[in-house]
């Protein structure tokens, strides 16, 4: 919410906590002239000055676009230099004026964008025609390094995006592996670590889990997509982003609790994968020597048991229910195992999957519920609605050709789908009760 | 460290950058051996694609099979770097083989970095209407861009008077090339400089 869409709130809520009897008149009045009194002023001469500053630069990068073929190359240089040198210093200037702060993180994306145009240019101008994804990732540099030295969080999300982009045509286009990439997510993760801002947490936890899918397209896990390979590296990610959520989830530094959603969503589509009994039938061919796919495995496992000893440590869980947990969480670690040590021959192992899969929706749901994560609970029942649908559909798929499908199917979706969020609607007006008590 | 301090090392960081592409390719072309490639014409030019030229050259396609196959090795896979051993001639530079390393290509011959765009094992004999075993490699050797004032891009493609276009390029110790001139029936229409 913005400084103005916030005080609104606010004044409209403590109307209510007045009549409530909760603050008196004239707390409502100093609340109001203290949050009045820190919002920056946009005055209408502020706002003229930034239309003018908008026009006069579409102005200029109009005219030296139709002029572009005239000017020489020293000329060109001149003007992508000055550009990007002009970008920084109007950050700079409202940087130091404490009533622009938005202009100036809206000034530090723009410059982002320069750098990124600036590439662009001299790449033209000098026909450099080179590995595409080498731009990309100079720009995202770029980013990261403005978002470094500035504390910007729009520059680190900007730099992300990019960093994805470069990603995405290493490892799809290109089939090769992004090493460099980890030096990139340990160098961000140090700096959202410091300044935990909640939606490059987000941004760098997607990137991560972008990455790790990457694996698949490379030639070393195999080309043939018939291969065991391609199940055992599946397993063993999903073993350890369980890991890296547990992790996250005993950890209340804001970096953790940003960051843990995306690793839980991830973790969850993954296992929901293991429920489908035809789904790693087709990967029987032999993935080869199995010495380093254990050696991964033990690595993985490492990571997902210290998140579960975490989580257990850190929950306030009764003795009951930590048992379950943690019996769930080492069915969990068994099966994925399995996966890893034996290729599937039949439907069978599908069917305690989803007995673990349910029970694990329902531990989440519970611990979502007694720690006041809204998070947990709506992906716990997303989880469950989604895997009842799926099973509904692998049930009666051979009577797709009968009304009778469709109708159960409407039945299904309404009636259950209704109860459902009439039950989550009600466990999160619990837990915001128990909040503001 | 001040705010005007870390402006002043964002901004030398990143003129720093963008001047190292600048003197990676200006290098290429000031050091390297200047030889004459063989354009051919390519497909309609996109009208997304900006104003420059596409360029495709005889060396673009090689194929590695039959008496016209080049040396080398004969198994690839898209996106492979390979080496091309290229023999210079002043009517167009012939590539004489191709490898997966760089160490293969003999003395006398230059050897020019490419990419694999894709390899086909079968070719389509119009004569027989059969496909018949031809391994042909399609190669990138980022020269195939050249960027020329607006409304100009097609004269260099499809030269008007059945005009020939050849590109001067500039291959350097570490197997990068450079676009040096753009000739029109042998003279320079175009001429690279640093600014």
């Amino acid at each position: 919410m913005n400084d103005r869409g916030f005080a609104k709130r606010l004044a409209q809520e403590l109307t209510r906590w007045q009549n409530e009897g909760w603050v008196s008149a004239e707390g409502r009045q100093a609340i109001l002239a203290d949050v009045a009194a820190r919002q920056p002023k946009m005055t209408w001469a502020s706002w003229l000055a930034v239309a003018g500053a908008l026009l006069l630069g579409v102005g200029v990068v109009t005219w030296f676009a139709a002029h572009w073929n005239e000017i020489s190359k020293l000329m060109k240089l001149a003007l992508i230099f000055g550009a990007l040198v002009g970008s920084h210093v109007a950050h700079g200037f409202c940087l130091t004026r404490a009533t622009l702060p938005k202009l100036a993180e809206g000034i530090a994306l723009l410059s982002v964008l320069f750098f990124g145009a600036a590439i662009m240019l001299v790449g033209q101008i000098y026909h450099i025609d080179a590995h595409f994804p080498d731009g990309i990732a100079l720009w995202a540099a770029g980013g990261f390094l403005t978002a470094w030295l500035f504390g910007s969080q729009p520059a680190m999300v900007a730099s992300l995006a990019l960093a994805a982009v470069w990603t995405w045509n290493e490892q799809f286009i290109y089939q090769a592996m992004n090493w460099p990439l980890i030096g990139y997510l340990v160098l961000t993760a140090v700096l959202l670590y410091r300044h935990g801002w909640q939606v490059a947490v987000r941004g760098w936890g997607g990137l991560l889990i972008l990455w790790m899918i990457g694996w698949h397209a490379h030639p070393w896990i195999g080309a043939d997509w018939g291969s065991q390979a391609h199940i055992r590296l599946f397993a063993l990610q999903v073993l350890a982003l369980a890991g890296c959520w547990a992790l996250a989830q005993a950890s209340a530094h804001p970096f953790a609790r940003a960051a843990r959603a995306g690793f839980l969503l991830a973790a969850l589509i993954g296992c929901f994968a293991f429920t489908f009994p035809n789904f790693a039938l087709g990967y029987a061919k032999p993935a080869g020597d199995l010495a380093p796919w254990l050696a991964a495995l033990a690595g993985a496992t490492a990571l997902y048991f210290a998140g579960a000893i975490s989580v257990a440590r850190a929950s306030e869980l009764p003795a009951v229910r930590l048992g379950i947990g943690l019996a769930l969480a080492t069915a969990l670690a068994l099966l994925l195992a399995c996966e890893v040590v034996l290729p599937r021959s039949s439907g069978l192992p599908a069917l305690l999957w989803n007995a673990i899969f349910l029970g694990l929706l329902y531990w989440l749901g519970d611990l979502g519920i007694r720690h006041g994560d809204r998070a947990m609970v709506n992906h716990a029942f997303m989880g469950f609605f989604i895997w009842l649908l799926a099973r509904y559909f692998d049930t009666f798929w051979t009577l797709m050709d009968r009304a009778l499908f469709f109708m159960a199917g409407g039945v299904l979706l309404l009636a259950g789908g209704g109860w459902l969020e009439r039950s989550r609607r009600a466990l999160l007006r619990d837990i915001d009760g128990a909040r503001r008590t | 460290m001040t705010l005007w301090m870390k402006i002043a090392l964002l901004a030398l960081a990143q003129i720093a950058a963008l001047s190292a592409m600048i003197a990676d390719k200006q290098w290429t072309l000031n050091t390297g051996t200047p030889v004459v490639l063989q354009t051919e014409p390519v497909d309609p030019r996109s009208l997304f694609m900006g104003d420059y030229a596409r360029l495709n050259y005889q060396i673009s396609r090689l194929r590695l099979d039959g008496e016209a196959g080049v040396g080398g090795d004969k198994e690839f896979k898209r996106h492979d770097t390979v080496w091309v051993a290229i023999r210079p001639d002043p009517a167009g530079a012939q590539a004489v083989s191709v490898h997966h390393q760089r160490g293969a290509i003999g003395p006398g011959l230059l050897a020019l970095k490419g990419e694999v765009q894709s390899f086909s094992e079968f070719e389509w004999d119009r004569a027989t209407s059969k496909s018949v075993k031809q391994r042909t490699l399609s190669l990138r050797y980022g020269i195939e861009q050249y960027y020329v004032q607006e409304g100009t891009g097609g004269q260099v493609e499809r030269p008007p008077d059945g005009g020939k276009v050849s590109i001067l390029v500039a291959i350097d110790a570490r197997g990068k090339a450079g676009i040096l001139a753009v000739l029109l029936d042998g003279r320079e229409r175009y001429r690279e400089t640093l600014f």
